[in-house]
């Protein structure tokens, strides 16, 4: 029996026609991720999640219980679950348990999932590579010598390599859909406010949000479904009722495929021109055909203020950062510094030992950019370009219904490469960043690999709330290209 | 826009982090680039335009003001140092150590 083959839908009739239990699902995992420690994509590993599969198995999993029950996945470790330690990866909360739940695993516990652990991530989930963890790099399975894209690499990597049914990260400016792409994974980065953000250790909160990670399409949409939806918790949580994706993708071919006929999709050509290589590009022509031959036009589109995207992004989230991380001083939790000869001392010590570089660095920047004297000329400007972006999609959606463009203008790079130098590490979020500036949503799926066996992946950005139409088109494309959905990630001998 | 170490502290001491172990100097140099990146938005007219400060799309209305249960103990359970259920913080007055 080939656990890793089949979807949420299928595993979920073999728990109710008991042809499998969730104790033997959720130790197949477990021995997965014994087997593939170096990998380095849990930081917690539950144990006693057998215990929960087991009382699972004991009161039977019936027709009606939600589709989830039983099914193993991971959350990235910025998420707090109650009595379980959440680390954020960095030495700050090293020893910090949750005492209250996060919305997204109080739905997820309520919908009987068995959580296996809380994924490795960038401290804070600050960085594009996993390489910023207090717990040390993730590791890309594909190839160890290169990384699993940041910040959600350990919940990317636990997907593809089949150390999960399915998991989430958290996406600020492309933490789910990087590491998605780097690890041939479906993703998707809902429209701000889709998934409430209670109890998500929060990075920059304008940008924030939980998105989910997947091998196919299917099970992509049931853990979408199972945590979106309106939070009272979260003044920032849209009220829209929920829709479920997965009921919409299995309603009938014919009200289906009408649902997307004669959409048109836009390519932004301006964007996709410098540094972008040779398999890429070769890629994005690929998804381009297989979605010509499904009905789809395609217009080109214009967003001439993305090329501002970087450095207002790194403002915002910066200065938001500054701001969400002061709430770590030494004295209300995690790690507090021996170093207290007064108040001050007590701040400065404990947060100059226990954060890191990267987190430092950004703290720093975020300051700087709100400090009196510069606010006007960084963050207040950067607020303003932040609007004519928004505006430029706005605009870009008169002429289609979605927009296709890679994740990363490359695939994995090599670990170390980019470690001494970060700026170049920045520009790795260059094509997915303007999507959270403009609170879009954006579904991120595989499309292939290039000429060395790494994964290449597509995204394609909707209007605000329409994530129909990204599934729906996600869902034909994995229909025309079954070979790009459904990998499990291992290392090929020709590029060790 | 030049970071120099004199405002390499200044920040640090806004942002309450100790940099003295670090390498100032590489920091500031860092910052310097990453800043003088920054500078590409001087070239975009702004004028007219409202700053986008958050990420919602729609308004919601506000929740009664009303306080939710806690347990005040289990909060405190996440601080290293507590005395008599309160936080503990290095003596602010002359005289007295934690």
């Amino acid at each position: 029996m080939d656990i890793l083959k089949y979807s949420i839908p299928k595993i979920a009739k073999m728990l109710r026609e008991k042809k499998i239990s969730s104790q033997e699902l959720t130790s197949f995992y477990l021995n997965r991720i014994k087997n593939n420690k170096k990998l380095n994509a849990y930081i917690t590993v539950l144990e006693d999640s057998l215990d929960i599969a087991k009382s699972i198995d004991n009161a039977g999993v019936k027709e009606k219980d939600p589709v989830l029950k039983g099914i193993p996945y991971s959350l990235k470790d910025n998420m707090l679950v109650k009595g379980i330690r959440t680390t954020c990866a960095s030495k700050i909360l090293e020893n910090y348990t949750a005492n209250y739940n996060s919305t997204v695993a109080q739905r997820l516990n309520d919908s009987g999932a068995v959580l296996l652990g809380k994924t490795n991530l960038d401290e804070f989930a600050m960085g594009s590579s996993n390489e910023n963890s207090f717990f040390g790099p993730v590791i890309n399975p594909w190839n160890h010598k290169h990384v699993p894209g940041g910040s959600s690499g350990g919940s990317a990597v636990s997907v593809s390599a089949g150390l999960s049914q399915f998991s989430y990260g958290t996406d600020t400016g492309g933490s789910v859909r990087l590491p998605a792409c780097f690890n041939g994974i479906a993703s998707i980065k809902p429209t701000y406010g889709r998934i409430s953000r209670y109890g998500i250790i929060a990075f920059a909160s304008s940008l924030d949000q939980v998105g989910p990670m997947a091998r196919n399409i299917e099970d992509l949409a049931i853990a979408y479904d199972v945590v979106c939806g309106p939070d009272s918790k979260d003044q920032t949580c849209s009220i829209k009722a929920k829709e479920s994706m997965y009921d919409f993708l299995s309603s009938d071919k014919a009200s289906f495929e009408k649902s997307f006929s004669k959409k048109k999709i836009g390519i932004p050509r301006d964007m996709i021109k410098e540094g972008v290589s040779e398999d890429v590009l070769k890629s994005l022509d690929e998804s381009i055909n297989v979605l010509s031959k499904m009905g789809f036009d395609f217009v080109d589109v214009k967003i001439p203020n993305s090329k501002y995207a970087l450095d207002v992004y790194y403002i915002i989230a910066t200065g938001e950062a500054s701001s969400n991380l002061s709430r770590y001083d030494g004295i209300h939790y995690g790690y507090r510094s021996k170093n207290n000869k007064d108040l001050d001392a007590l701040y400065s010590y404990s947060r100059g030992e226990a954060f890191g570089d990267e987190v430092q660095r950004r703290i720093m920047l975020g300051t700087f950019v709100l400090s009196a004297g510069y606010y006007d000329a960084y963050f207040s400007k950067a607020a303003k370009v932040r609007t004519l972006i928004k505006n430029d999609f706005n605009n870009a959606f008169n002429d289609c219904d979605m927009i296709l463009m890679p994740v990363s203008p490359v695939t994995a790079f090599k670990l170390g490469e980019k470690t001494s130098d970060p700026l170049t590490m920045y520009l790795s979020d260059v094509f997915t960043i303007s999507v959270n500036l403009a609170a879009l949503p954006s579904l991120g799926f595989p499309s292939g690999f290039d000429k060395t066996g790494l994964p290449v992946g597509m995204q394609l950005i909707g209007k605000h709330f329409d994530e129909s139409s990204l599934f729906s088109a996600a869902k034909m494309i994995q229909e025309k290209k079954p070979e790009w959905f459904n990998n499990v990630a291992q290392e090929k001998d020709s590029v060790k | 826009m030049k970071i120099t170490g004199d405002l390499v502290d200044k920040i640090a001491g806004l942002a309450h982090l100790d940099v003295t172990k670090k390498n100032k100097s590489l920091l500031a140099e860092q910052l310097t680039q990453i800043v003088e990146h920054m500078r590409v938005l001087d070239q975009v007219d702004v004028s007219n335009v409202e700053p986008m400060f958050h990420g919602c799309i729609e308004t919601k209305p506000l929740r009664k003001d009303e306080v939710a249960p806690f347990e005040h103990e289990l909060i405190m359970s996440s601080a290293t140092v507590t005395q008599d259920n309160y936080f503990t913080v290095p003596s602010i007055i002359d005289g007295e150590n934690e």
